[in-house]
């Protein structure tokens, strides 16, 4: 029998080819013999969206930059110090080595992480996308330490893996948290105030000094109330945390008249969160180191015609402001900037 | 009505069926494989692919193990750019003629159009690894250093052109330029092939494509028209001479003449 592909002539009853293995029943087997066909529509999108011919443009790429990076690693080293230092920015060293691939593939991949934990900063999801920006940084990082030295068994990849991780999270994102949580300090509603409800996540600013009519973040202690007559109360408004208005400083004088609060003689442009209306008549000075917040979004909140109960709910002692809140930032249906 | 035969009319359609058959029976008695593949060889040059591959369809059916008949259909689907379908085609047609050097050559270069070079290399490097001198592999092998920007295309493409004399090998090569928006180099080639073989109208009509890359429209009309001459029933080239006339670009022409095709 003669083979159809390289004319060898094969033994009587031979079911492949001697020397090319092309079966030699093939003429009479039964098969398809028409070919896939591509729709118009599957052309199309394969010319618009080219996304195999990119991902093996990638795939290559990569292969040849790995390459490379073997050849330079014949002896084991740590990377030359302007790498190491650049390794602050995930892909940053990869440029410097002309590595483009990755480094695009490492920061592109940081900086989407990020963009996705900015607007959830504080939440659940916030976290995880921190983490995974944590960990694209760290692969980087890991990617750059191990070109020149590759760990061999599992137990260096690991204890390497570690150790990079622990370092990047020392130098540069520990310093970062410490000095990101001074401006912008996530902050859970756990009750309800004001215009919060328990689940938001405020924003906080621990800077800036109290002024008048920042909405700030304070917690409330347990307040007692002296009367005229000797005896005292002990008034429990709402232990914990509020978010509330600065209405007046220490010393200045404030005043209520038929419901409108006058501030050093000038009428407060100023209302707390959730105003009620005022009443009683009634005028004092804000005590140094403390300012005036009324607790209007706090559940039990005083009958204000009380001057004494005024005083003693409304003066809150500057070291029991946290910070300026500035921004609902979770959830996101309710993103709002606070005034 | 051969040309309806594969319509479905409803309640109609177990006549049309039987009718098909008919047809099929009627056509494998009429005509053996070697026609239809020379059929297809003639459609293919006139630059009917689709039918092309229709008719290489049909002598496979006859027999399966014509190598040309699959080598045929790959090339086709190529042509058409269907690119992950030759791919597909070729892979099952090397698993019943293996080493075959053209199925891994026509492999070669529809994984070079999809991107996958690595691979694209290995097939095209075991085709030229096998015994014996066909042009198609050095065809692929030019393809595959032109998708890696490497200069030695044309020494493969030289090369391909030595070993088969065939006008087609030219215009398979310009074709391969216009694909990479080569069109200088595309043109020197298919120009080559109208001089090889004028009274062919597919290298007239692969002429005035090149030309109307190279923003050069009057020469492409003419060309356009000189392949009507040729073969007045030319589809393409009526096309493509309707389409040049209805929009005539001249901002895009001198810009295609700027910068080329691409």
């Amino acid at each position: 029998m003669q083979c159809t592909n390289c004319g060898f002539q094969n033994m009587p009853g031979s079911e492949v080819c001697g020397r090319c293995a092309t079966s030699l029943g093939l003429a009479t087997a039964v098969m398809d013999v028409h070919p896939p066909r591509a729709s118009s529509t599957a052309k199309l999108a394969r010319r618009l969206f080219p996304i195999r011919k990119d991902y093996f443009r990638m795939r290559d790429a990569l292969h040849v930059e790995a390459v490379a990076a073997r050849i330079h690693s014949a002896t084991p080293s740590l990377p030359r110090p302007s790498v190491l230092a650049r390794l602050v920015v995930p892909g940053w060293s990869h440029f410097l080595l002309r590595q483009r691939v990755r480094g695009h593939l490492f920061l592109w991949g940081f900086i989407a992480c990020l963009l996705l934990w900015i607007p959830m900063y504080g939440s659940g999801w916030g976290s995880v996308w921190l983490g995974m920006a944590f960990s694209v940084h760290a692969s980087a990082a890991l990617d750059i330490v191990t070109q020149n030295s590759p760990l061999a068994s599992v137990r260096q990849r690991i204890g390497g893996s570690i150790l990079v991780a622990l370092v990047l999270g020392i130098v540069v994102y520990w310093p970062c948290s410490l000095l990101l949580g001074e401006f912008v300090q996530p902050h859970h509603v756990q009750a309800h105030m004001a215009a919060f409800e328990p689940g938001d996540v405020i924003l906080v600013n621990r800077w800036p000094s109290p002024r008048r009519g920042d909405v700030v973040l304070y917690s409330i202690t347990y307040s007692t109330t002296y009367f005229p007559d000797g005896h005292r109360r002990l008034t429990n408004v709402y232990l914990g945390e509020n978010i509330d208005r600065i209405l007046a400083i220490s010393g200045d004088t404030v005043q209520c008249e038929s419901g409108q609060l006058i501030v050093n003689g000038t009428p407060s442009p100023w209302l707390p969160l959730n105003p009620r209306p005022m009443s009683g008549r009634f005028t004092w000075t804000v005590p140094p180191f403390h300012c005036l917040i009324l607790p209007s979004g706090a559940p039990g909140w005083p009958n204000l015609s009380d001057p004494n109960l005024w005083q003693t709910t409304g003066n809150v002692a500057l070291e029991n402001i946290v910070g300026r809140a500035y921004l609902r930032s979770s959830p996101l249906s309710r993103f709002h900037v606070i005034r | 009505m051969r040309r309806f035969d594969r319509l479905e009319f409803g309640g109609r359609q177990e006549n049309a069926q039987s009718a098909s058959a008919q047809e099929q029976h009627l056509r494998s008695a009429d005509h053996d494989e070697h026609y239809w593949i020379k059929a297809a060889v003639e459609e293919r040059r006139n630059g009917m692919h689709e039918s092309a591959l229709r008719y290489y369809s049909r002598a496979l059916e006859l027999d399966k193990s014509l190598v040309g008949g699959w080598v045929g259909q790959v090339q086709m689907l190529i042509a058409l750019a269907e690119y992950p379908e030759a791919e597909l085609w070729s892979r099952k047609a090397l698993e019943l003629f293996k080493n075959n050097a053209d199925l891994l050559a026509a492999r070669s270069q529809s994984l070079c159009r999809i991107g996958d070079l690595k691979n694209a290399q290995a097939s095209c490097d075991a085709a030229i690894g096998q015994q014996g001198l066909f042009s198609y592999p050095w065809v692929a092998r030019g393809e595959l250093m032109l998708a890696r920007k490497q200069d030695t295309d044309t020494y493969c493409f030289d090369k391909a052109a030595q070993l088969d004399n065939d006008w087609l090998v030219l215009l398979d090569i310009g074709a391969i330029y216009l694909h990479y928006s080569r069109a200088t180099r595309a043109i020197q080639r298919i120009r080559t092939a109208v001089e090889a073989a004028p009274d062919h109208a597919y290298c007239w009509y692969c002429q005035g494509k090149c030309e109307l890359a190279l923003g050069l429209n009057g020469s492409a009309e003419k060309s356009f028209n000189h392949c009507l001459q040729l073969m007045p029933k030319h589809v393409l080239a009526r096309r493509a001479l309707e389409d040049l006339k209805r929009h005539r670009h001249v901002v895009r022409s001198l810009f295609r003449r700027l910068f080329g095709s691409s």
